[in-house]
C-alpha cells in the first residue's frame, strides 16, 4: 500500500521491521523480567532498581545479537537490499468502510468544532 | 552437471573474528546428493558454522567449499544463485521471522528470486499447504504459537524451493506430534529427490532417520559415513560421549544400571 502511494523503499523497510521488533522486544522484556522475578530480583525496591538496570542493558544486547542473526536468516534468503514481500490481501468490507469514513468524518468535525 | 557428492569441504579453516580456537578447523567432508544426511555433535561442535559456510553466509580463512564439486562463486550473483538452490532453516524461528504477516514472510524469497508477484503467491501458496499453514497466511507473525513459528520459519525457506534443505536443530522447538508433522514434509522432499542435512544433537535421529551420518567434535569432523557403518562404530561414538544413552546413569531400573557405576545413595543399603 505505501509502496503504491511511493514512500520510499527505505523507509518502508525500516517500519516493517521496527513493526516487527516491537513484539520481540516486548517478548524478550516479559522474559528476561519474569526469570529475574522467580529469583526474587523485585523483592525490595534497591534489588529492583538493580534488575531493572540489568534488564536494561541486558536487552540491548540481545536485541544487537538477535538484530545480527536477523540479518544473517534475511541474507540466507537472497536478501538484496530490500525488503520486498507481497502486499497484504486487503478483502473490501462494504460495513466498515462506512464505519471508518462515519468514525474519520466526526473527527473531523469534532476537531473543527474545537 | 550434477554430481554424487553434493558439496565438498576440503580443508576448511574458520574463527570468528575475536575469537580464539576455530569454529572449523581443517575440515574435510563430502556430502551425498539426494540423501538425508545427519550432522551429530554437541554444542559448540561447528555444525552451525557448517551450515552457514554452506551457503556462502561465512567464508573459510583457508581450505575451499564446493558445491557440486564447483568451487563457490562468492560474488553477488553467484551468492544469489547459490541461496537460491541452498535453503538454511535457522534453529530459533524469531531470528528469521521479520514481517508483519506470513504471507508476506513466505513471499521474502521467493520476490528476492525475481519471480513475478503471482508466482511468488503460488510458491507461497504450495509452500503454506505444505507445511499446514493456509489458515494462517494472514496472522501476523507474533500471533503465532511456537510450532507455528518454526513451520512458517520452515515454509519461507521451501517456498524458494532448494534442492538442498539445511535444518538447524529441527527437533528442539517442537512437540513430538510437531515432529512427525515436519518430518513428514522432510520426507516428502526427500522423495522428491531433494538433499535433506539436518544438525542435532540427539542420537536416536541419526540412528533411526539417516542415510549418512557425520559427526563432528571441536570443528572437525571425526567421523562420516552410512548410518549402519557409523551406528556400529562404538569407539567413534565414545569419543562424543553418544555411545550410552545420556540418562543411562540415572535409570530408575536397577535391571538396566551397568554394574561399574558405583551407587553414591546415602539411604540404600
Amino acid at each position: 500500500m505505501l509502496r503504491r502511494l511511493h514512500v520510499p523503499e527505505f523507509l518502508i523497510d525500516v517500519m516493517t521491521v521496527m513493526y516487527r521488533f516491537v513484539f520481540v522486544l516486548l517478548e524478550t522484556l516479559g522474559r528476561i523480567a519474569t526469570a529475574q522475578d522467580s529469583r526474587l530480583g523485585y523483592v525490595n525496591r534497591r534489588r529492583a532498581m538493580n534488575s531493572a538496570a540489568l534488564l536494561g542493558s541486558q536487552l540491548f544486547v540481545t536485541t544487537f545479537r538477535r538484530s545480527q542473526r536477523l540479518q544473517t536468516a534475511l541474507d540466507s534468503r537472497g536478501y538484496n537490499n530490500s525488503l520486498r514481500v507481497l502486499p497484504a490481501e486487503y478483502t473490501f468490507s462494504q460495513r466498515w468502510v462506512w464505519l471508518t469514513v462515519c468514525v474519520a468524518s466526526t473527527m473531523l468535525i469534532v476537531s473543527y468544532i474545537r | 552437471m550434477k554430481s554424487e557428492t553434493v558439496l565438498r569441504f576440503e580443508h576448511v579453516r574458520f574463527t570468528y573474528p575475536g575469537h580464539q580456537t576455530p569454529a572449523l578447523d581443517e575440515l574435510t567432508l563430502a556430502l551425498p546428493r539426494g540423501q538425508r544426511v545427519v550432522i551429530l555433535g554437541h554444542n559448540g561442535a561447528g555444525k552451525s558454522s557448517l551450515f552457514l559456510h554452506c551457503n556462502g553466509i561465512l567464508r573459510p580463512d583457508a581450505g575451499r567449499v564446493l558445491f557440486h564439486e564447483e568451487p563457490i562463486d562468492y560474488s553477488r550473483r553467484g551468492l544469489l544463485d547459490l541461496r537460491r538452490r541452498i535453503g538454511v532453516v535457522f534453529q530459533d524461528a524469531d531470528d528469521q521471522l521479520f514481517s508483519a504477516s506470513v504471507l508476506q514472510d513466505l513471499s521474502f524469497g521467493p520476490l528476492n528470486l525475481g519471480l513475478s508477484d503471482a508466482e511468488a503467491r503460488r510458491r507461497v501458496y504450495v509452500a503454506a499447504e505444505q507445511c499446514d499453514l493456509r489458515h494462517l497466511l494472514d496472522r501476523p507473525t507474533h500471533a503465532l504459537s511456537g510450532g507455528e513459528k518454526a513451520r512458517a520459519a520452515l515454509a519461507g525457506v521451501l517456498a524458494m524451493d532448494p534442492e538442498v534443505l539445511l535444518v538447524d536443530e529441527p527437533t528442539a522447538s517442537l512437540d513430538p506430534l510437531m515432529r512427525r508433522q515436519v518430518f513428514t514434509i522432510f520426507q516428502d522432499l526427500s522423495e522428491q529427490g531433494k538433499t535433506i542435512i539436518l544438525a542435532t544433537h540427539e542420537l536416536e535421529l541419526a540412528r533411526h532417520w539417516a542415510d549418512f551420518i557425520v559427526v563432528m567434535h571441536g570443528g572437525r569432523v571425526i567421523g562420516a559415513g552410512a548410518r549402519t557403518q557409523i551406528m556400529a562404530d562404538q569407539q567413534l561414538l565414545a569419543r562424543i560421549g553418544m555411545d550410552r544413552p545420556w540418562y543411562e546413569p540415572f535409570m530408575a531400573s536397577e535391571e538396566y544400571a551397568p554394574a561399574n557405576v558405583p551407587c553414591t545413595g546415602q539411604g540404600d543399603s
